[in-house]
């Protein structure tokens, strides 16, 4: 009795209860037996009193509490380290996809999910320091659920907006050729790196920095969508003064006919009402320089780039628009 | 003859009959106790101090039935055992009560400075259009608050709920996020003063 009691206090002072719960139950259980035997037989006159299941019990119970102690310790120290190993592992996930969520304009939930599953995995770091594995590797596994599927979803609408990228590099060595054989300006923009690209007789001449619509991934669909269209387009006017509220702006042939054709299929398809409108008054203007993407769908510069382009640029110089020469690969070979 | 022996074997069990009884009111009273400490949660908020009673139980327990195997029954050992469990019980009690108020108060506070941070923070996104990158990355701060006034939410049920350990680690987790938020934030504001 003396060994089951000793066994049984040293399986409560390593939490055995919690890693072994069936061993410590039965062990608590054979206890109980051994106890209550040892009480009838205490009742027994003294010549008739038979301690062997007494015994049998006590033995029963030693056993299943070594057998619990055993299990335990090799539970938790695996655990343990298995736990250490996957907080900080899906930590370093978090910090390296975090550039996912404020790079690009996914939806609010989808952001959210993400943020979420940072809390969670929080709460899962403080249940660790005070050493309450079970409920660590609960929420553990309810934050890396909450990560892996939002980080999932924001590749998986991202390898959709950039399924052109081919077509984009092929857009820019198509402006260079064009500038190349017309000894002219021609330029390129490239939305997700936020630069605007000259050419001049196929070099490059300048580079700036640029502002777009807030709502910037994919190709411009529609009025009022804040996205800044992809494709190939040409400077129609040059405007100044009272003609333009953006210091100066060289107005684009938004929507150009493929624009157009994209808008009817999208609507043929149920994409888009049949009350859509493309939309139009897509410039390079002025104004920019404020730290984030602000205009309608326009792409803005500062007022001395501004300058500088606009001194340049003429009306029927190419103003080629693409989502990113950068490969997506590229971008997220930091996960 | 038969007198003769009836005698001694008589007073025998007489004698027998007389000697130390299991002190079943002391053993009643430290039940009550640890059962008491039980109810106040001891083994949510202390579980270490309250195993330590269980397994004082098993040792007064079997220490009963030595006495029980015992020709001369003693119960004086098992009665301070008992009288010492009983006491040790209430202070359990107790501790597990101020516990609970120590995890109450921690959470109160923190609870309070997440309200605050969300206010601050708040603010600080209307000051700080620029030096993230754009504006995906005000929007997901924005994003982020409202998932920390959420979570500050949940752990208020969890805490009106009466689980105070649970909505301790979520408020902290809360209050974890605010501070990252507010760090960030006062860090870009003060890029775009240096410009």
């Amino acid at each position: 009795m003396e060994n089951a009691k000793k066994a049984l206090v040293e399986a409560g002072s390593i939490h055995a209860e919690k890693y072994s719960p069936e061993l410590v139950k039965q062990a608590e259980e054979y206890y109980d037996l051994a106890i209550s035997n040892w009480r009838t037989q205490n009742e027994e006159w003294f010549f008739q009193r038979d301690f062997s299941r007494t015994k049998n019990f006590a033995d029963l119970s030693e056993k299943a509490a070594r057998e619990a102690i055993k299990e335990a310790i090799a539970h938790e120290a695996n655990l343990s380290e298995t736990l250490s190993s996957e907080l900080t592992e899906l930590r370093k996930k978090v910090k390296k996809s975090q550039f996912l969520f404020t790079s690009f304009p996914f939806n609010n939930d989808l952001k959210k999910n993400f943020t979420r599953g940072g809390m969670m995995l929080s709460e899962a770091e403080l249940d660790y320091q005070k050493s309450d594995l079970l409920n660590c590797k609960t929420k553990l596994a309810r934050a890396k659920n909450l990560i892996d599927e939002s980080v999932k979803s924001a590749i998986s609408i991202l390898k959709n907006d950039f399924r052109n990228y081919n077509n984009w590099i092929a857009l820019k060595d198509k402006t260079i050729s064009w500038s190349k054989a017309n000894g002219a300006y021609a330029c390129l923009v490239d939305k997700y790196n936020r630069k605007c690209y000259v050419y001049k007789n196929g070099k490059l001449y300048s580079t700036y920095s640029v502002e777009l619509g807030p709502n910037w991934v994919g190709p411009k669909r529609q009025s009022g969508d804040d996205r800044t269209p992809e494709g190939m387009y040409k400077v129609t006017k040059k405007k100044s003064g009272v003609h333009t509220r953006y210091y100066k702006a060289l107005l684009i042939n938004y929507p150009n006919e493929q624009d157009v054709e994209d808008l009817k299929n999208s609507q043929k398809k149920g994409i888009l009402s049949k009350h859509a409108k493309s939309g139009g008054l897509i410039e390079i203007h002025g104004d920019g320089g404020k730290g984030f993407d602000w205009t309608n769908g326009c792409v803005a510069l500062t007022n001395s780039d501004m300058d500088k382009i606009y001194s340049i640029s003429y009306v029927g110089m190419p103003v080629n628009i693409v989502g990113s020469l950068t490969s997506l690969n590229e971008i997220l070979s930091g996960l | 003859m038969k007198s003769l022996i009836a005698v001694p074997v008589l007073g025998l069990a007489l004698f027998l009959s007389s000697c130390d009884k299991v002190p079943q009111v002391e053993l009643d009273n430290a039940n009550v106790a640890i059962n008491e400490a039980k109810m106040a949660e001891a083994d949510v908020y202390l579980p270490t101090q309250f195993a330590a009673l269980e397994d004082s139980m098993r040792v007064v327990m079997a220490d009963i039935e030595v006495q029980n195997s015992k020709w001369m029954k003693n119960f004086d050992g098992v009665r301070t055992k008992l009288s010492n469990l009983t006491s040790m019980a209430t202070t359990v009690k107790a501790n597990t009560e101020a516990k609970i108020e120590e995890i109450k108060n921690e959470y109160q506070t923190a609870f309070a400075e997440v309200q605050q941070m969300i206010v601050d923070n708040k603010a600080l996104v209307e000051k700080a259009p620029k030096g993230k990158g754009g504006r995906e990355a005000l929007e997901q701060i924005k994003g982020d608050i409202s998932v920390v006034e959420i979570s500050a939410a949940e752990a208020q049920s969890l805490f009106d709920a009466g689980k105070y350990m649970d909505a301790l680690n979520k408020i902290n987790a809360a209050k974890t996020k605010s501070v990252e938020l507010n760090t960030e934030l006062v860090e870009a504001i003060a890029k775009t003063t240096k410009r």
